[in-house]
């Protein structure tokens, strides 16, 4: 990151930080907000720790696995589209209605229809892969007019021109579809965790919610949040690289 | 239309046909080299390895085969863009206002270039634009269009020695060329 855009994040951060402490100190919104420290000090200790920690790599897994699943679909989905143009508005409708329906009623039909273990797996693919389908479409139809021009007048085949023009332009803003699809992926493993799983952080939000164990509930809320923080942190890496090849 | 008793079609997919834009439309993801080996891919032919160094060569990019095109300023890009139409040796080369984009300097040294690789190449070349001294300099046939509905106006035959250098841009058959079309095209 450059030093002119890690100023504004660290002061972001920091005023967040600060704001979270204050209102929990202050007690300005009941005494449900624990204080950032309080927090901190909870996610610290060696217990509480290793179970954050193992949730998150639960949870870690289930997002990635959605997301990547997501991910190749809404790509597929979008290739299919472009490849066949009359199955565009179709896809496309699909698509959107698919992506209507409210994650967390997906979820209560997941459980009720996927293996236990899937549920989440499931839902984290369907939160993240509508996202993926926009951005890929978005990016396959990119290409400049020149470029489009150039290979009809090489002759070039529907699938050179899907392979060596379209996805090659498409790159960067599929990533971007990935980036901003890594928290939707998050959220919607913890979702599919709340009505099927036993580990994970959905079920030890559930835990601290029914047991009033506020700094808990934070501490989970803190860890889930700095997951996604982290996925989205890491592909905007990626997608720089990339970017800088196919920008 | 027909070319050589085809339809143009016909010579698309027979991979005959180079062509160079205004725009260069280069991939920006490629090097120079990877550019102009595109051709090859797209009509599943083996690279001529050869044949790109001699045309990379020819453009006078050689030490910028590896660059991409960002790294390259806007004459050296539509060089590499008419390299890139000459790759399968087409059998008609066909540039769309290839320097129109260019200032005046930079668009003269190119038009001194480009017949300098077509005197190389000898392909049937159509060049459309609308300068009056890049047509006199590069054409054997100036064909004069009006411009709605496009018609052909007139027909010049530029009967000027190859090769040709830069002195005759100044020489006087040149500017009486020059001259004559622009009456024809004011016509037009």
């Amino acid at each position: 990151m450059k030093r002119s855009a890690a100023g504004p994040v660290i002061g972001g951060v920091l005023v967040t930080a600060l704001l979270w402490e204050l209102i929990g100190r202050l007690h300005a919104f009941g005494s449900a907000w624990a204080p950032l420290s309080t927090v901190i000090a909870y996610a610290c200790t060696p217990a509480n720790g290793a179970l954050l920690l193992a949730a998150a790599v639960r949870t870690g897994s289930e997002a990635l696995a959605g997301l990547v699943i997501g991910s190749s679909a809404g790509f597929a989905l979008a290739s299919c589209a472009v490849l066949v143009p009359r199955l565009a508005r179709g896809l496309d409708t699909f698509a959107s209605l698919l992506n209507g329906i409210p994650i967390i009623a997906v979820a209560g039909v997941c459980a009720l229809t996927v293996p236990r273990d899937g549920t989440p797996v499931v839902v984290a693919t369907l939160a993240a892969g509508f996202m993926v389908f926009v951005a890929s479409a978005a990016g396959l139809a990119a290409t400049l007019a020149g470029q489009r021009d150039l290979f009809a007048v090489l002759g070039a085949s529907r699938g050179a021109t899907y392979r060596r023009l379209l996805v090659p332009c498409a790159l960067p803003a599929i990533l971007d579809g990935v980036r901003s699809a890594a928290p939707s992926a998050v959220v919607g493993a913890i979702i599919g965790e709340w009505f099927s799983a036993e580990t994970g952080l959905g079920p030890l939000l559930v835990s601290a919610m029914q047991n009033y164990a506020i700094v808990q509930l934070w501490a989970v809320a803190l860890t889930g949040a700095l997951l996604s923080i982290a996925a989205y942190a890491l592909l905007g890496c990626l997608r720089a690289a990339v970017g800088m090849r196919f920008g | 239309m027909r070319i050589a008793g085809a339809p143009p079609a016909a010579l698309i997919a027979s991979h005959q046909l180079g062509i160079a834009f205004q725009d260069h439309a280069l991939l920006p993801w490629l090097t120079v080299r990877e550019n102009i080996e595109l051709p090859f891919h797209l009509a599943q032919r083996t690279v001529d390895v050869a044949r790109v160094d001699e045309l990379t060569a020819l453009v006078g990019l050689a030490e910028f085969a590896g660059a991409r095109p960002r790294q390259l300023s806007g004459g050296m890009r539509q060089r590499v863009a008419i390299a890139r139409a000459l790759a399968l040796r087409p059998r008609i080369l066909l540039l769309d206002e290839p320097f129109g984009a260019l200032d005046a300097v930079t668009r003269r040294q190119l038009n001194i270039e480009l017949q300098r690789i077509w005197w190389d190449q000898r392909i049937t070349t159509v060049l459309v634009t609308h300068a009056i001294d890049e047509a006199v300099f590069l054409a054997d046939r100036v064909i004069v269009m009006s411009a709605r509905p496009g018609r052909i106006r007139h027909d010049v035959a530029i009967e000027l020695a190859r090769p040709r250098e830069r002195e005759i841009l100044s020489a006087p058959g040149f500017h009486a060329l020059s001259d004559e079309l622009a009456r024809a095209l004011d016509a037009a």
